[in-house]
């Protein structure tokens, strides 16, 4: 059985890389197959969990971010060196929460020693 | 990044364009010059978004800001022609039913 294509980008976690985060998402998303709206969708919903990554731990030097191109979707997987506090917690975060849950079909965080973010967006699905 | 543009009156409000992206790296000095431009304003304020981009919860929470401000000069916060992806969040976050949004 074929193997799943990944796009992997390593980014310093810094605001101004945000945006080169979208890009990535956009021509990966394309590749994928989605259309304008879903992609529009994806980068938004990325952008909102890094920039909850951002305020919440800006220790952290480096994040790794995977594009998985399964046959019905994409899964954006990121991952975090280290521990870091729940990232929806106060008012303004439920925004982002409601923003994300809304243009992804699945979203879920896995602690170990460090942390995976997984989002799913599944193809034809635009909202 | 973002750029703004205001100080156009229109039929007797005071016009506010935005266009490019507003995320988390551009958010601070959008809402500085945000609440800048509407210091010393006393009337109801349109936000043109036409050529509005991108924008995040982050932003979104910066328009919340203004829109308390605005209210509490008895005034009142237009949203002009966001685009379908702005339009979007804006519905995603229930913030269509606090601000008045229009299309012309």
């Amino acid at each position: 059985m074929k193997s799943a294509d990944t796009v992997s980008l390593c980014i310093p976690l810094k605001a101004e890389y945000v945006s080169v985060v979208r890009l990535t998402a956009s021509g990966v998303a394309s590749r994928a197959g989605f259309d304008i709206d879903s992609i529009e969708d994806i980068k938004v919903a990325l952008s909102e969990v890094l920039g909850k990554i951002i305020e919440n731990q800006p220790s952290i030097d480096r994040i790794n971010i995977d594009f998985v191109l399964q046959g019905d979707g994409i899964s954006v997987n990121i991952d975090i060196p280290e521990s870091i506090p729940d990232l929806f917690n106060n008012e303004e975060d439920k925004f982002a929460l409601a923003i994300i849950k809304s243009l992804m079909d699945d979203m879920e965080m896995i602690r170990q020693d460090h942390i995976v973010i997984t989002m799913v967006k599944k193809l034809g699905k635009a909202v | 990044m973002f750029e703004l543009s205001t100080g156009i009156n229109d039929d007797s409000k005071y016009v506010i364009a935005v266009k490019g992206e507003v995320d988390i790296y551009s958010a601070p000095s959008f809402k500085e010059s945000l609440y800048q431009s509407i210091c010393d304003v006393n009337q109801d304020i349109v936000l043109d978004c036409s050529g509005l981009t991108y924008i995040d919860s982050m932003g979104l929470g910066i328009l919340v800001g203004v829109l308390k401000r605005v209210r509490e000069k008895g005034c009142n916060m237009i949203i002009r022609n966001p685009r379908n992806t702005v339009r979007k969040l804006f519905k995603i976050t229930g913030l269509d039913k606090a601000f008045v949004i229009e299309e012309v």
